[in-house]
């Protein structure tokens, strides 16, 4: 490459990013190739956490698959089991009981709020804010992750939900915790907030940074707050509800400037929804039955189904093909940051190394789930 | 003005600091003694919560999945265990291995061997699901490190599973079960 302006011969350098870098949560490498400071060309690698989920799916039978997705996105279990669970739920048509329903969501949009808060502190540990908001984060999840643990037994891996409802009824002593903890929630918000959103080192790291016009967006495929940072109406939630979602009244947070700093924002307005729903159905659980009562060795009709979730992070669907037996004859898992990934490249064109890992880190990975 | 949104977010890091230190002193003598754990871990509590493990513990919710223990009939003495082998079945790693014993005792079936197998474990909770006996269950046990893999160690028998069941079951009823 030759610098016409200087007439000094210049070239390309390679970097690897990764797989052991701190900004890359987790083992994932970027192969970046860079003129100077600015990249040229990035290159994402992924596969050093595959565990061949999707054959020991195959191996397992229905039920031993749910605490395999567990262990997918580890930071939200809960919507793992959620999106499995129903996709069955539907393959054989079973019916949910009505406290079943609204105690998966209070779980699921507990995670939700769970999974930003920990996307922005790790966000935040990338530009390197080091661990300040991270710990107010954790703070807050800690209390989740208690009542996570007092119902299923288990603070991540919690293995929750069945075909049918849940594992449990919730324990005594549950409801009011919760209470107490939704209501400290907006507090704890708005304190996040003021710690972050005008603070003028994150305004200049994040705005017009990562820009994602939506077309781009749609034509890669991305879903959840990435998407809708790029200013594209779509929750999973309100375009093809699932569970009793319809029941809520909630928004759709959009952002319009398509930039890392956008895609902070919708996470934040999208704790605040999830911090709405709960209060509804606080308000609305009723009292019953929480499982149906299934045969012990349980086998589907044959047929398969498709069904998907608003994951925090995206669509999360999977794929089952049924041939009438106890275990699943395919099992396919559509993993929201898989898809996200591979929109990387076309981010980090044109800017510095710095920014690589904030856009990385708005991206919202778990490598558990990319490479599955 | 540029630099005020710094100044907010420090202003926040400050008052947590402060809150910090307010927070200790108001329970002053029981920094970390265990008094001071259940009011330091309530949501509406400001301020820092670490646990200061080794001196306090958490006391484990009834649900919560531990080791597993296998539980004695209190009447009989012998195992509730039948060494039917569902659990081994369920386990999605197969980390149980069951067999069952040639004779009966006591006029119901019991195991001969019964191992675990700490070292591949989910900690699932499938196996204590399917137990059509309600033999098996979860012990509030987590401190589970060991040195060595071998039997004994991170290798379960049914001794072992019993001891424990012993301990935290003495009765034949589990934590779990007498939630309600």
């Amino acid at each position: 490459m030759q610098r016409v302006e200087t007439g000094l011969r210049t070239e390309t350098i390679t970097v690897n990013m990764g797989p052991q870098h701190p900004s890359t949560h987790g083992v994932f490498r970027m192969i970046v190739t860079l003129d100077g400071e600015t990249i040229v060309d990035l290159e994402p690698v992924m596969g050093y956490l595959h565990r061949c989920q999707e054959k020991i799916g195959e191996r397992n039978t229905y039920l031993q698959n749910i605490p395999y997705t567990d262990r997918l996105d580890y930071i939200c279990s809960m919507s793992n089991n959620m999106a499995y669970v129903m996709a069955v739920e539907k393959l054989a048509q079973i019916e949910v009981p009505e406290r079943a329903e609204y105690i998966r969501i209070i779980m699921v949009e507990l995670t939700r709020i769970v999974n930003h808060a920990v996307a922005i502190g790790a966000l935040l540990n990338d530009l390197g804010c080091f661990f300040t908001p991270m710990l107010y984060a954790l703070e807050e999840r800690e209390r989740i992750l208690d009542l996570f643990e007092m119902a299923s037994g288990s603070r991540m891996m919690c293995n929750y939900m069945r075909f049918g409802g849940v594992r449990y009824d919730l324990p005594p002593g549950f409801m009011p915790e919760l209470k107490s903890v939704v209501a400290a929630l907006p507090a704890f918000i708005d304190e996040f907030e003021r710690l972050l959103t005008e603070n003028e080192i994150v305004l200049a790291r994040c705005q017009n940074v990562g820009v994602l016009p939506p077309d781009m967006a749609i034509a890669y495929s991305c879903t959840g707050p990435l998407l809708r940072a790029s200013g594209v109406n779509y929750d999973i939630r309100k375009v093809d509800s699932y569970s009793i979602y319809d029941r809520f009244d909630f928004d759709v947070v959009t952002e319009t400037n398509c930039d890392v700093y956008d895609r902070y924002l919708v996470r934040i307005g999208e704790m605040r929804q999830s911090v709405r729903i709960l209060e509804q159905a606080l308000e609305q659980i009723p009292e019953g039955e929480v499982s149906v009562k299934l045969p012990r060795v349980f086998k589907p009709p044959e047929g398969d189904v498709y069904h998907r979730i608003e994951s925090p992070k995206g669509e999360l669907g999977f794929y089952l093909v049924s041939d009438g037996g106890t275990n699943p004859y395919r099992y396919k898992i559509r993993s929201p940051t898989f898809i996200n990934l591979t929109v990387l490249p076309e981010l980090c064109k044109g800017h510095k190394v710095a920014d690589v890992v904030a856009i990385l880190g708005s991206i919202d990975i778990v490598l558990g789930e990319v490479d599955r | 003005m540029l630099g005020l949104g710094i100044l907010k977010g420090l202003s926040v890091t400050l008052q947590h600091f402060v809150e910090t230190y307010l927070s200790d002193l108001k329970r002053f003598p029981h920094r970390y003694a265990p008094q001071g754990r259940a009011k330091r871990l309530h949501p509406t509590e400001r301020g820092i919560f670490t646990l200061q493990y080794p001196e306090e513990r958490l006391e484990m919710f009834p649900r919560f999945r531990g080791a597993l223990m296998q539980l004695t009939n209190p009447e009989t003495g012998i195992p509730k265990c039948t060494g039917c082998g569902i659990c081994a079945r369920s386990c999605p790693v197969g980390v149980i291995e069951v067999v069952r014993a040639s004779e009966k005792k006591g006029g119901k079936f019991v195991p001969e061997s019964y191992t675990w197998n700490l070292a591949s474990c989910l900690f699932c909770g499938l196996c204590v699901e399917s137990c059509p006996f309600g033999a098996l269950y979860h012990t509030p046990e987590y401190e589970l490190s060991t040195y060595g893999r071998q039997k004994g160690e991170l290798i379960y028998d049914l001794d072992r599973l019993l001891a424990w069941g012993q301990k935290y079951a003495p009765d034949g009823v589990p934590p779990v079960e007498k939630e309600k």
